[in-house]
């Protein structure tokens, strides 16, 4: 299985390469790196918030 | 080489499973310091247990128990726990739980769930992890509900993220109405009912995105060439990446699966959403190499890691697609084509496939 960090972004053929040709792949870059850092402040916020009782009865 | 998975005692299949989920989780962005202490833990234990074997099937003169290699399949258990089928197996035992539009760590812990849901605990150790895990789950569900309940639902697809949560830890209404639609063992789509109003009738997310995916066929690009046509392609690209004049067949397999229910961001470059899928990030929960565990609503990677992706529309055949920005034949380019087209691929076209979080 290929790591993450294995990986190159960098478009090489085919549509990525058009993407970056046509002067859109900055913004794909930043579009990713906007989604993951929103997720990465959700988890932060969850994870700082007290676990309440939300009422329900857990079954494991 | 055999696969001698059955051959294995209880609790070598146990810690089997439990290793190879992990492995296969190792990738993902949540993937977290327990799930990793585990993931070393039972590898070590399937080495020992190996060792074990091996001693136990050695002459009694050597320290043996006089069985032999004969005994209790010992043979075909020491040859599926050897390092290779380690670190190439797949878990066996897996559910399908909901993870849509969940956060990098709720995504690896309830995909580590799906393991527990159908892997019971062989000792102590095994004990402890699958309660550390539903421990984590359930304190995921508390805390977002404080901070959801002390600030707002409607953000990050909080309520969505709730219910998940309550699926997982089988909580509440949410697991109430999800069983009823689902089975509970293996998590599965109920089949569509055979009588009634909705007879045979696919209304699952995965079913809906296929039939809108369908239902563009032929849709291409006006000028051609040009990447842009309304309403679509350039109604899908803007959507995705804010405007139009771009490559698009990332735009379309995106737009399908939102239009069906999918939370959670992609992207209109094809190694971006491969890398996405990779670390289950966003609409994604995962990537696999083997056709076996794709379902249709997933997306094929093709040609190359940058070239062009597709949505696979069979749930028996993965290399059956319908792709956006590429030729209806033969002829024409596969990967700029401009034309919405149903494909039969290549088993040595495809390189992949991005697992989708369909909502149920």
């Amino acid at each position: 299985m290929t790591t993450p960090t294995d990986l190159d972004l960098t478009p090489r053929k085919g549509s990525d390469k058009l993407l970056a040709e046509q002067g859109a792949w900055d913004k794909v870059l930043e579009e990713k790196s906007h989604i993951e850092h929103d997720l990465a402040e959700e988890e932060v916020m969850v994870a700082t918030s007290p676990p309440d009782d939300d009422g329900e009865v857990t079954e494991v | 080489m055999a696969d001698n998975y059955d051959k294995l005692t209880e609790a070598e299949k146990a810690y089997w499973d439990i290793y190879t989920r992990l492995r296969e989780l190792s990738d993902w962005a949540g993937f977290g310091d327990a799930q990793k202490k585990v993931q070393s833990a039972s590898r070590d234990w399937l080495v020992n247990q190996r060792k074990e074997i091996w001693r136990a099937a050695q002459p009694k003169a050597d320290g043996g128990d006089g069985g032999g290699w004969d005994k209790n399949q010992r043979s075909a258990r020491y040859e599926q726990l050897k390092d290779d089928k380690l670190n190439n197996g797949s878990c066996r035992r897996v559910a399908q739980l909901p993870t849509n539009a969940g956060t990098p760590s709720e995504k690896a812990n309830i995909s580590e769930r799906e393991m527990w849901w159908r892997v019971s605990s062989v000792d102590d150790q095994t004990k402890s992890w699958r309660q550390a895990n539903a421990d984590r789950l359930t304190n995921t569900r508390k805390s977002l509900y404080t901070l959801a309940k002390q600030t707002t639902w409607d953000r990050a697809d909080r309520k969505a993220r709730y219910n998940n949560l309550c699926i997982a830890t089988k909580t509440g209404k949410p697991y109430e109405s999800w069983s009823k639609t689902h089975n509970t063992t293996t998590g599965k789509t109920n089949p569509p009912p055979s009588s009634g109003p909705s007879a045979g009738k696919d209304t699952s997310s995965r079913g809906k995105a296929v039939s809108r995916a369908r239902s563009y066929l032929g849709t291409s690009e006006h000028p051609p060439g040009s990447n842009r046509g309304t309403p679509q392609p350039s109604g899908w690209q803007k959507r995705v990446i804010g405007s139009d004049g771009y490559a698009w067949c990332a735009c379309f397999t995106t737009c399908m699966a939102w239009d069906a229910g999918v939370k959670g961001g992609s992207s209109a470059g094809v190694v971006v959403c491969m890398t996405m899928a990779q670390r289950a990030v966003g609409m994604y929960r995962g990537w696999t190499t083997d056709p076996s565990k794709v379902m249709r609503g997933d997306f094929a990677v093709i040609g190359c890691s940058t070239c062009h992706i597709e949505m696979v529309v069979d749930n028996d055949d993965a290399y059956h697609t319908i792709g956006g920005n590429t030729s209806p034949g033969t002829e024409g380019s596969q990967y700029n084509g401009g034309t919405v087209a149903e494909k039969h691929r290549g088993h040595g076209e495809v390189i992949g496939w991005c697992l989708v979080d369909y909502p149920d």
